[in-house]
Order: structure tokens, then C-alpha cells, then sequence
């Protein structure tokens, strides 16, 4: 079934919209290969980050469709629709109906079975990421749909980037004894270097250069970085660097 | 203009990708122009400044190269 999203990431979540896939009218009784009501259906999402010299890992995973993404990176969100339980005993009532597909894969209760129409047997996937090879082999007749996009997110930058803006802003300025020399230069060096990044990631992303947007990423939030890995809050002595 | 402004964005890419490097190795150099040429691709975005002088603008930050200072 072919799939239409639009992704959306707002403070550390992203939130995935349906733009219009192929679903089949909700009064319509037949059963196509692969294509359901949109009733009959249950999305799944995993989100995966690529690395620099490093394979794609598969890091969170919903049922739904909103991800909670507390890292920044090039990240990958594969989207799943699998019919549900329901579609599937409905379609056994029907003779010989289930036999187009291979393996039938569908979601019950935020789990997801497996059922095997030649040898009428029944499974739980325990590893959901198994689900993602499966959807991606060829000449294999699943009930999975998938569709993968890409999204780079610098949440935890832009946070940081505030973090700096606030010491800056709290470091005794606005007051009578505000002298502009107090305020660390260290801070101001380092929001100018959060900014001018923030933008360069924008530019490139619009570029595509999805690779090269990951790279100043990293070295952001390496361990000797300007903003690190630790999670940023408004009343931490930095950015998370000591 | 769009392709000067996408060319403009491509230099600030490169600069910042130079700034970085300069950085790693220990140094600390001015880089007031690419905080301008940012802020000024903002002002294009925005439709916040006149077309003639944003061409005249962007003739100027496209030929102008950020230079190293030790």
C-alpha cells in the first residue's frame, strides 16, 4: 500500500501526518493484495540514526504516531501500516481469500503476530526490528506497509543554544553595576559558534547534504564539545561541557 | 537571485566547515562575516530588505572572502 507522510518535529517529538495513502473505502468489502480501510489498520514507527563510520541503529520505536527522539542526528523514521486483528479474522471467514499472501503480519494489543496461510500457524514477532528486514524483502507477499523518510533534528542544539542565551542574559546584566567586560567571553563565543551552526544545518539540509549536517552535529556534542550529549537544563553551569 | 542566495548559502556552508577545522586545531579567528552573511540571507528570506540593495549586498558577500587571521 503506498504511504504519504509528512513529518513534523517539535521539542524533542516527532509527529507523523498522513497525507493521503491508498486506503480502501471503508464500505468496500474486497481484499485487495495489501491495501485495507484505514479502520482495519495500526501504524507502527521506528526511528533510526545514521552515524558517521557507523552502521544505522534502530533506537525508539512507537506504536502510533508520535516519537519521542531525545537525541540530535540525521535520523531516519520508517513508518508501518499492518492491518489489525479484526481485518484479519474477517478475511479467514472468507474462503481462499487470505491465500495471496505469503505471511501475514498484524497488530493486536501493541504487539505484533505473525500468520502463516499455508500452515495456518500463528506467531508473535518478540523483535519488533525484525519487522523492518521483512517489509524490505522482495517477492515476499506481506501485509506490511512501509514507507522511510528522513529528518535531522538539532532539538537538544537548540536548547543549548537558549542555555547559552539565559547565562548570558542572568550574567549580572541589566543591573546598575552591568559592566559588559563581566560577561564571560567564553559564552558569547560559544552561543555565536551554536548559532551560526544551527543555520549551517538548516543550509545544508535544504542542500541535502544530510552527511555533512550529521558530521558538524557530532562534533557539537562530542565529548570535548560545545554542547554535549548530556541532556541541557536551564539551570546547569553550561551546556553540558565541563 | 535565488541561485545567488542558494550560492551564498553554500559559502557560509564551506566557511563554517573551514571556522571549524581552524577551531579544532586550537585557533580562535574572527568570524563576523559569516555571522553577517547568515543574518543578511535571513533578511532576503524574510523580504525584510530592498531587492536592489540585497543584489548590490550579495555581490559583495559572494566576493568577499572570509579571511584567516592569526
Amino acid at each position: 500500500m503506498e504511504l504519504n507522510i509528512e513529518l513534523n518535529i517539535i521539542d524533542n517529538q516527532i509527529f507523523v501526518s498522513d497525507l493521503g495513502s491508498s486506503y480502501l473505502e471503508e464500505s468496500d468489502e474486497s481484499i485487495p493484495l495489501n491495501r485495507f480501510r484505514r479502520s482495519e489498520t495500526k501504524s507502527l514507527a521506528f526511528v533510526s540514526i545514521n552515524k558517521i563510520d557507523k552502521e544505522e541503529e534502530v533506537f525508539t520505536h512507537t506504536f502510533g504516531n508520535v516519537l519521542n527522539v531525545d537525541k540530535d542526528g540525521w535520523l531516519k523514521v520508517h513508518y508501518l501500516v499492518l492491518p489489525t486483528k479484526e481485518w484479519l479474522l474477517r478475511v479467514l471467514q472468507k474462503p481462499n481469500a487470505i491465500g495471496i499472501y505469503d505471511i501475514v503480519y498484524y497488530i493486536s494489543k501493541n504487539k505484533v503476530y505473525w500468520y502463516q496461510p499455508s500452515s495456518e500457524e500463528f506467531g508473535e514477532v518478540t523483535k519488533l526490528e525484525e519487522i523492518l528486514d521483512i517489509a524490505q524483502l522482495p517477492n515476499v507477499k506481506t501485509s506490511i506497509s512501509i514507507v522511510s523518510k528522513d529528518q535531522v533534528s538539532i532539538c537538544n542544539l537548540q536548547k543549548c543554544y537558549i542555555n547559552l542565551c539565559q547565562q548570558i542574559f542572568q550574567s549580572r546584566g541589566f543591573t546598575q553595576c552591568w559592566n559588559k567586560n563581566n560577561i564571560e567571553s567564553e559564552l558569547i563565543y560559544k552561543r555565536d559558534l551554536v548559532w551560526m551552526a544551527m543555520n549551517v544545518i538548516k543550509y545544508m539540509v535544504e542542500c541535502n547534504q544530510l552527511y555533512e549536517a550529521e558530521r558538524i552535529i557530532e562534533l557539537l556534542h562530542s565529548c570535548n564539545g560545545i554542547c554535549s550529549n548530556k541532556k541541557v537544563r536551564n539551570n546547569d553551569n553550561g551546556c553540558g561541557c565541563s | 537571485m535565488t541561485t545567488d542566495v542558494d550560492a551564498l548559502k553554500r559559502k557560509v556552508c564551506e566557511e563554517f566547515t573551514n571556522l571549524l577545522c581552524e577551531i579544532r586545531k586550537g585557533y580562535k579567528l574572527d568570524y563576523e562575516l559569516i555571522l553577517e552573511e547568515i543574518s543578511f540571507i535571513d533578511l532576503i528570506q524574510n523580504n525584510e530588505i530592498d531587492r536592489k540593495l540585497s543584489l548590490i549586498a550579495l555581490q559583495y558577500y559572494l566576493n568577499n572572502k572570509w579571511q584567516k587571521q592569526y
